[in-house]
């Protein structure tokens, strides 16, 4: 039996305005929006990164069971690190880590295969993940969320619980070469409507959705090879 | 009135003429005119009625609080004239007239003046009988503006924003704060309500032109300043805590999150009281340099200046510069002090009155002003017998005194005292965070005030962790800007002390006659400060006004509350774009397609049923539910909470929480949980699972989820125990396969043994259904042979797909929310909060069997144990209407009377196709849970329909579909 089909949490938001789908990391993703999507990007374009696999962990033994997995944990509560294959480790409040797997890494399904010791906690994440980018992409920020995101910048490794939307969100800022840009996470059920809303602000801005196709480097940070695997519907 | 030459920090552009309608006649102005500059430009002084007599009314203060001046333009009501500025189209009418401005009718009541006395609205409810009849005259004579309901929703947005420093005024203090909160190192946001920053320091010049020019130099540096944003025309509406202020522009509402705040927003100029100090032609001081400086209008050909203080002699050398005759400088002061504006003034032959008021004020043919009387007025401030003179005039300018523009600053929750020399209040002690500076702190002198702000500005700085704050002296006043008694008593009156609520000085004398001697007391029945400009022209002077009459000092009778907001804050700016958040279901695309009918459930969109074609809602529901009953059908029930705890005291922690035991499950069984609070009410219910010795899943109800989570991790924090909770109510979804073929159904997907040995009822099962790694449980909650199957989010949609293929054969379909409640009640199985309420114990709805007071210990065990040795007060039943009932059936929550008492209500009821009757559950008084009880129930009507108390369940109750042999 192939393996079952992964559907991002956005996709049923999604299917009435995407232009073409691919698959990325086995789960049906918009390619494309349409030709504007990299003008729609330049200025406050969302994009979709739920493909991403990741997995979560919590407790006392947390961060002692990830290290001996091989993976890096951020030595400061509510930061982040990137490790060299790319992998997301995102430290929330003192004892919980969201780790999310570089295009074709694996980390994920080893953590979700492995046996939690003592004080360990096991977090299934299927969460709707957005990337946020675009020289308006501040002010779409602040006319959805009450957090100030300057803060974030200037260390690079901080990352924040907040509320967007109504919606509670983990986000964090990564620089780029245009500019920073914003990642967050948020419950998948809560997906559809934080996508839909700040697909309409940015659309206020001159921007909105982006596929994966425009999206290039930024959805595959670390790693540029845009590895996973397209297979245009 | 005509434009004067060129000023140098003038708003208007002369290149641009802007053509409107004023009342149904053209008019012309200039960009950046107001409406009210461009109106008195043209010779149109009377620009509205005033609100109780309909008296003509003018420009008042050209600062954003001419309220008689309230324009309707278009579906835009109450637009202030003496602010919004001009646009070419615009077609304006003022407000509150009948007839129009020139012709309305209302101003007959003028002539009723002495029969509309203070409290007249109080009093004249006070019948309740003639209540109806001035009901319906006050909602026809009062109102200002006509609401158009076709105006279409604007979707404002909202916006966030933060800075180090957030200055209030952008005058000489305020743009000295910024600068030396920047200069420290802050980023600094400056908002000014006016169209162009520079406040009083552009306009009050007193033809000094080093004032403007200092001014001018803060200005620049600010605008250039790196850490500097100034936002012009934009107000700060309000004081919230933790320094939450919301800023009001043209477009939108921004929450602006401060570390520290510097209000700098000046002072409001206050009319003196004299007969007739209404008519157009008299106003502010501040107002006749605002029209000079701002928009090069000369306010009047020839003028009267009534003063009390420095500020009165610069209006007198303003209007000079601007081309007007000064007739008189009026100073209700017995002595001068001797200044060079009062030399400059001499030199040019002003004619100068110490000891001397303006009487009264005369009204021309146009009910505009052409003269006043002057008088000298004695220590007391009475005026001198056989002094009175008349001067002509058509511009009478008042500068008797000021009020701070404190709101912000008491909503911050600042102590304010009444400073007798300066006759103001100012802050005696300030919030943290929070700084003032300027006329607000009573500093009035320029180089005093940029002092200040410079105070003000390095300390709100080193409040937000930027620099260290510095001593920096402020001169002290040489002189009180504001006169302790600026009212002239006249015999008949019209000496207005609120423009909004035309309330004279014999209003407030009569009030307190009446008892109304408190300052709150007098505000509510008088009025005063209630009108649209909430008091910021009235209030000082009606404090004054009570203190003299009660011998009180100002401090004594204290001021009313400054309340949000500052200004008007448009209704489109306060809805602005609406987050709504709302969550759905990774099946939810699946439902839409299936042509669900959704309904809301807590922050869910649920299928309440789906529809089909040429099909009532009812039919539909009631087809849903027959297929589950006779074949199979399939329900999404991922809402439900899902919670995972796992740790060697797991068990110990759900014996603490639910009611019910769980450390001696075994691993592969599921059991119903009761969660009850503290008091032993019912409060959440759902199943847990033991998948593993340490690992416990368990499921919540829809709308609890949140709420079970958050405590329950409190309740882990507090017990300490070695265990984990984890939220998974996102991260997986769940669906039920409910009806006598499900098993034959899944069996096509799972190598999962099925058989009734090896998953028996009420087990939980790990593996794969349809490839996809799935927690299977064998529940009954509609009363069928059914498996609720519990996988990752991500692939719902796939299994969804999965099960409905393998079904076909079958004859699967959806079923909704509503067909589940049906068969539900089938079973006589309740709904925690629908079918109990904030009071319900397990008791009384049956549910003993779900509670182990043996344990040691859980939430509401004490409770319980008390409960129980009680006689129960009610008990939830089930009862059914005859099968041949017609006629109206009853509701949930319809009543149950007995003995002309209320002895019960409906929780729950519907038409079963499979018992052939209406079956419900209701609570019932102990004495009638008997089965073969008649009940009476009161329907919407007050008939009354008669019911019977039976046994549940209703259908199979034995369960028998549940078991192998069925």
């Amino acid at each position: 039996m192939n393996a079952p089909l992964r559907i991002s949490p956005l996709h049923d938001v999604q299917v009435s305005h995407a232009a073409r789908w691919t698959q990325a990391e086995g789960m049906q993703t918009p390619a494309s929006f349409g030709a504007d999507d990299a003008a729609k990007l330049v200025l406050a374009g969302i994009g979709d990164l739920s493909f991403r696999r990741r997995a979560g962990v919590k407790g006392a033994g947390a961060a002692n069971w990830l290290n001996a997995l091989g993976i890096a944990t951020p030595p400061r509560h509510n930061s982040f690190l990137h490790m060299d294959d790319g992998t997301l480790v995102a430290r929330l409040g003192t004892t919980e880590y969201l780790i999310e797997d570089a295009p074709g890494g694996t980390h994920a399904d080893r953590i979700s295969a492995a046996t939690p010791g003592e004080r360990i906690y096991p977090v299934p994440r299927f969460d709707a993940a957005l990337l946020i980018a675009g020289t308006r992409a501040p002010e779409l920020l602040r006319q959805t969320c009450a957090f100030d995101f300057d803060r974030l910048l200037p260390d690079g490794q901080a990352l924040a619980m907040t509320s967007m939307a109504g919606v509670g969100i983990t986000v964090l800022a990564l620089d780029g070469p245009a500019g920073p840009h914003f990642r967050l996470w948020c419950d998948g059920t809560w997906g559809g409507y934080l996508w839909a809303t700040l697909v309409e602000v940015a659309g206020d801005l001159g921007g909105g959705a982006v596929g994966l196709d425009a999206l290039g480097s930024l959805a595959g940070q670390h790693n540029d090879a845009s590895p996973w695997r397209h297979a245009n519907n | 009135m005509t434009r004067i030459p060129v000023m140098p920090d003038e708003w208007v552009d002369r290149c641009r003429v802007v053509r409107f309608r004023f009342e149904g006649h053209a008019f012309e102005g200039l960009a950046g005119d107001s409406i009210a500059s461009a109106l008195w430009a043209a010779g149109q002084r009377t620009q509205g009625r005033s609100f109780k007599y309909h008296r003509v009314r003018g420009i008042l203060s050209a600062a954003n609080h001419d309220v008689n001046v309230m324009l309707q333009d278009g579906p835009r009501l109450n637009t202030r004239g003496d602010v919004v500025a001009l646009r070419e189209g615009m077609d304006l009418t003022a407000v509150n007239t009948f007839g129009g401005l020139a012709q309305d009718r209302a101003r007959v009541l003028g002539l009723f003046a002495r029969f509309l006395p203070v409290g007249f609205y109080y009093k004249a409810f006070h019948s309740k009988r003639l209540f109806p009849k001035w009901e319906r005259l006050f909602r026809r004579i009062t109102g200002l503006g006509v609401l158009d309901f076709d105006t279409p929703h604007i979707r404002t947005p909202k916006c966030y924003d933060f800075c180090d420093v957030l200055v209030i005024g952008a005058g000489p203090s305020g743009l000295a704060a910024a600068l030396s909160a920047a200069g420290a190192g802050a980023s600094v946001v400056v908002v000014d309500e006016n169209a162009r920053a520079g406040g009083s320091g552009l306009f009050q010049l007193g033809g000094d032109e080093a004032r403007r020019l200092q001014t001018r130099t803060l200005l620049d540096k600010v605008r250039t300043h790196p850490r500097i944003r100034l936002l012009e025309a934009t107000c700060a509406a309000a004081c919230y805590a933790d320094h939450w202020l919301p800023l009001i522009d043209a477009e939108r509402m921004t929450k602006m999150r401060a570390q520290a705040v510097v209000v700098a927003g000046g002072a409001f100029e206050q009319p003196a009281v004299f007969r007739n100090n209404d008519l157009p032609g008299v106003m502010l001081g501040s107002a006749m340099q605002r029209l000079i400086y701002r928009y090069a209008v000369r306010p009047a050909n020839r003028a009267v200046v009534l003063t009390a203080n420095a500020d009165g002699y610069r209006v007198a050398l303003d209007l000079i510069a601007a081309g007007a005759v000064v007739a008189a400088v009026v100073d209700m002061r017995a002595v001068v002090p001797s200044s060079a504006q009062l030399d400059e003034l001499s030199r040019k032959g002003v004619e100068l009155l110490a000891g001397h008021a303006v009487y009264e004020a005369h009204a021309g043919l146009d009910g505009e002003l052409a003269g006043a009387t002057l008088c000298r007025i004695d220590a007391a401030g009475a005026v001198v017998p056989g002094s009175l003179r008349r001067v002509d005039c058509d511009g009478l300018a008042m500068s008797t005194g000021w009020a701070p523009s404190a709101n912000l600053l008491y909503q911050a929750g600042t102590k304010m005292r009444f400073d007798d020399l300066l006759q103001q209040f100012v802050p005696s002690r300030l919030p943290e965070g929070v700084f003032a500076c300027g006329r607000v702190n009573g500093v009035y002198q320029l180089d005093a005030r940029m002092a200040d702000g410079r105070r003000a500005g390095a300390a709100a700085a080193a409040h937000a962790g930027c620099g260290t704050a510095v001593d920096i002296t402020v001169d002290a006043e040489s002189e009180s800007p504001s006169l302790a008694w600026p009212v002239v008593a006249h015999p008949d009156g019209k000496n207005f002390v609120d423009f909004d609520e035309d309330l004279q000085v014999k209003d407030f004398e009569n009030a307190v006659q009446e008892g109304y001697d408190n300052i709150e007391l007098l505000k509510r029945f008088s009025t005063v400060g209630m009108g649209p400009s909430q008091g910021k022209h009235s209030n000082m002077t009606a404090l004054r006004i009570l203190a003299r009459l009660t011998g009180k000092s100002p401090q004594q009778v204290g001021t009313t509350t400054a309340r949000p907001f500052f200004h008007p804050v448009p209704l489109s700016h306060l809805a602005g774009r609406g987050f709504s958040p709302q969550r759905h279901s990774p099946l939810h695309g699946r439902h839409a397609a299936l042509g669900a009918v959704f309904m809301q459930a807590g922050a869910w969109e649920r299928p309440e049923y789906y529809a089909v074609a040429g099909r009532s809602r009812i039919d539909c529901i009631r087809a849903e539910a027959g297929r589950v009953r006779s074949a199979v059908g399939l329900i999404d029930v991922g809402t439900l909470g899902k919670l995972e705890v796992r740790g060697p005291q797991a068990a110990e922690f759900l014996n603490r929480v639910y009611a019910g035991r769980y450390d001696t499950m075994p691993v592969g069984a599921t059991r119903y949980a009761l969660m009850c609070d503290e008091s032993g009410v019912m409060v959440d219910e759902g199943v847990v699972a033991r998948v593993a010795d340490d690992v416990f899943y368990f499921t919540t109800t829809t709308s609890g989820a949140a709420t079970v989570y958050r405590e329950l991790s409190r309740l882990n924090v507090e017990w300490k125990l070695d265990c984990g909770l984890v939220n998974l109510t996102g991260a997986y979804a769940a669906m039920n396969l409910a009806g006598p073929a499900s098993r034959a159904v899944l069996a096509q997907l799972t190598d999962q043994d099925l058989s009734s040995q090896a998953f028996p009822y009420l087990g939980v099962r790990t593996g794969t259904v349809a490839g996809i790694a799935a927690r299977l449980m064998r529940v009954g909650f509609v009363g069928e042979w059914g498996y609720e199957i519990h996988v990752p989010a991500e692939y719902a949609p796939t299994l969804w797909d999965a099960l409905m293929t393998a079904g076909e054969a079958s004859g699967i379909a959806p079923f909704g929310v509503e067909a589940q409640r049906l068969l539900r009640l089938e079973k006589g199985h309740l709904i925690v909060s629908q079918d109990t309420d904030g009071l319900s114990n397990p008791f009384e709805v049956g549910m003993d069997w779900a509670v182990r007071l043996d344990k040691p210990f859980f939430t509401g065990k004490r409770s319980l144990q008390i409960i129980r040795k009680m006689p129960l007060k009610r008990r939830l039943v089930g009862f059914h209407l005859p099968e041949n009932h017609t006629g109206q059936v009853p509701l949930e929550c319809h009543l149950i009377i007995a003995d002309g008492d209320i002895a019960g209500r409906v929780t729950s009821i519907a038409w079963s196709p499979n018992v052939g009757r209406h079956i419900g559950l209701a609570f019932v008084l102990p004495s009638m849970a008997e089965p073969g009880t008649q009940i009476s129930i009161r329907v919407t009507d007050g008939a009354m329909v008669q019911a019977e108390v039976c046994t549940t369940p209703f259908f199979d109750p034995d369960d028998l579909r549940q078991k192998e042999s069925s």
